[in-house]
């Protein structure tokens, strides 16, 4: 088949030329030999934009109105509700970018500098002065529920039994640690020596058992070129 | 330790912008292939992969993101090899994170390698793919023997390959070169999501030649001008702005360096034209004549091998976190976009034993660029010439107007579209 508009030969099965649309008619070919390399249907799958980035910005906008709430000295907990808002964020920022699927002990030393950061910044005041149980209890469960998560997903698939006691060290560890603060605030400070203890041993453990492969992660995830 | 004994590769220096540039819609990529002469063979396919894979340890790895840099990390999982469902050059989340950032795609008689722009450049990955052909066909019971053309995938993989080559030749003395340039006229594309279509153009190469001979340029100046005046034809009356094109220019005759990895740099090429519409081919191909070469000589290239590497070792670009230099470098990135309307990438002639070529009909090219602009890519086996398009939309005005002004040269033009019918969205 050829195209007299645009005067090229085309594919014999062609009934229209793809350039302009035209209707193919049945000349000869004016070059020979040619085999057709044919392509696959291929259905165009209706694109779905991820909603992540909307409830990101939702969660940081909220964070922001905290701060400038808190700036008024309209309401104490809003500082709380700040942190709590500016966490998705920097996690994304920061966090997420440090996330690998496989390689263990330098991603764990990683999510822990960043986790205690948290504490620091959360617990700052409530280092001298117990803070209000409710906002103390939460910041922990959810870093430690985090956490377990991320031990989870950042152990290879192929290993994926070895994640589970160490998932359910901190899983367990964060709901103790609500249900005892539930009951007696001033455990408080114990209790999160005993999670940041947890913590150091399951990284001594990995980085123990993946001291190598630890190395060159770290490498490679400071790396400056 | 050495950069073969690390479990990881930085990005070269041409790489760096790529994982900053990608989108959920673009994975700046492109897609090398060859349609041979009988249907493919997916298991032994997938046994040719295996059999390829220490050979080329820079192609096999994932993307990941450190703290300041991106950077390759070598895959423990096998590369997708997979019969063709997808438009061309599209990226999946797998693909980008999970798997190796190439992927292995079959169709019929069509081999293709859609690769992460990030770990090389067109030159280095028609090596991968004759080598993978030739184990391919040897695995079918074909003899192809060892040739200056094809990689021995029995040899270990050197240094120089897998290193920044960009690093290796950068001196520090020289003196670098100012981005400053003039913006492009840019022809409005709307992409569709999650669509690619692509165009082929077979021209044979004795119906090219006596025009470029008659008119002294190179083929690549040729097509570079047919083009621009596609291009020029496509354009509003109004445009005033110059119309350029992007050529990618090979460092490895040049420097002499076997580098596997990206070793090439762009030069924009274009010409200010009447805006009455009455500039013609000549004029354009006038203008452009002896730029290429102007563009690629030593000196200009090491100028801007200094201007980018010099820009990566910025203590202040080095030290920025990845959440504040993607930005940045997107900005950079978009903006350098703007000094040219589209590329046009010339692999030159794959050359290959007879034994090989015998088994091979054809050779094809797609470059994934910026979802709004049309990407051209150029290469040729044997006595034809493979142009190459795609396009993010339906729309084919100006890959219509370029096989057109081929045609009314008297030049034998046949075109093959990947959707031909027009499917609907």
């Amino acid at each position: 088949m050829r195209c007299r508009e645009c005067n090229v030969d085309l594919p014999e099965n062609y009934t229209a030329c793809p350039l302009c649309g035209a209707k193919t008619s049945p000349d000869e070919h004016k070059i020979k030999g040619i085999r057709y390399s044919e392509c696959p249907k291929v259905k165009t799958e209706k694109y779905k934009p991820s909603v992540f980035p909307f409830f990101l910005a939702l969660w940081a906008v909220a964070g922001i109105a905290g701060l400038i709430l808190q700036h008024f000295q309209i309401i104490d907990a809003v500082q709380a509700a700040f942190v709590y808002s500016a966490l998705p964020l920097l996690w994304t920022v920061i966090g997420r970018r440090l996330f690998v699927k496989q390689l263990h002990g330098g991603n764990y030393i990683i999510m822990n500098i960043w986790s205690l950061t948290f504490f620091a910044f959360v617990l700052g005041k409530a280092m001298d002065a117990p803070a209000d149980g409710f906002a103390t209890g939460v910041p922990i469960a959810v870093m430690f529920t985090l956490a377990s998560l991320l031990i989870c997903a950042i152990i290879d698939k192929k290993h994926g039994h070895r994640c589970t006691p160490y998932a359910i060290l901190t899983g367990a560890g964060s709901l103790l640690g609500l249900v005892v603060i539930a009951i007696k605030e001033s455990m408080f400070a114990v209790l999160w020596l005993g999670a940041l203890g947890i913590s150091a041993l399951v990284l001594v453990i990995l980085l123990c058992r993946y001291k190598e492969r630890a190395k060159e992660e770290i490498k490679a995830k400071f790396t400056m070129q | 330790m050495s950069e073969m004994q690390r479990t990881w590769f930085d990005l070269d220096n041409a790489a760096t912008i790529y994982p900053y540039s990608s989108n959920s819609q673009w994975i700046c990529g492109y897609r090398i292939g060859f349609v041979l002469t009988e249907e493919i063979d997916p298991e032994v396919l997938r046994q040719a992969v295996r059999d390829i894979m220490p050979r080329f340890p820079s192609y096999f790895v994932q993307l990941r993101y450190g703290y300041f840099w991106p950077y390759l990390e070598k895959a423990t999982e096998p590369p997708v090899v997979e019969e063709e469902h997808l438009h061309p050059c599209l990226p999946t989340p797998r693909w980008y994170t999970d798997v190796p950032a190439l992927k292995i795609i079959y169709y019929k008689r069509r081999l293709c390698l859609e690769t992460f722009h990030g770990i090389a450049d067109g030159g280095a990955t028609i090596a991968v793919l004759k080598a993978l052909t030739a184990q391919y066909l040897r695995l079918k019971g074909i003899d192809i023997p060892d040739s200056e053309h094809i990689v021995d995938i029995t040899e270990q993989p050197t240094e120089e390959e897998v290193v920044d080559a960009f690093k290796k030749v950068y001196d520090k003395t020289k003196k670098g070169m100012t981005r400053k340039e003039n913006n492009s006229y840019q022809h409005p594309v709307k992409p569709i999501k999650n669509y690619n279509r692509l165009f082929q153009g077979l021209v044979p190469v004795e119906d090219i030649k006596p025009y470029c001979k008659q008119h002294n340029i190179t083929i690549t100046e040729f097509l570079t001008a047919v083009y621009i005046y596609s291009l020029y034809q496509c354009a509003p009356e109004s445009n005033k702005l110059p119309i350029k094109i992007s050529v990618p220019v090979s460092l490895r005759p040049l420097f002499g360096v076997n580098s596997m990895r990206n070793f090439s740099l762009f030069t924009n090429m274009g010409t200010t034209l009447k805006t009455d519409k009455s500039s013609t081919l000549e004029d354009i191909h006038k203008a452009i004549a002896g730029k290429l070469k102007e563009g690629t000589t030593k000196e200009v290239l090491e100028k801007n091998i200094t201007m980018n590497v010099s820009t990566a070792r910025n203590p202040v670009v080095r030290i920025l976190p990845n959440g504040v230099k993607r930005p940045v470098l997107k900005l950079g990135y978009i903006n350098g976009q703007k000094k040219f309307a589209c590329s046009l990438s010339n692999l030159g002639v794959c050359k290959m034993p007879p034994e090989m070529k015998e088994h091979v009909d054809r050779m094809e090219v797609f470059l994934g660029g910026p979802r709004n602009a049309v990407g051209c890519a150029i290469n040729s086996i044997d006595d034809k010439l493979n142009i190459c398009f795609n396009v993010a939309s339906k729309q084919t005005d100006v890959v219509c107007a370029f096989y057109r002004t081929l045609a009314s040269l008297g030049m034998r033009v046949r075109v093959e579209s990947s959707d031909w019918e027009g499917d609907a969205v």
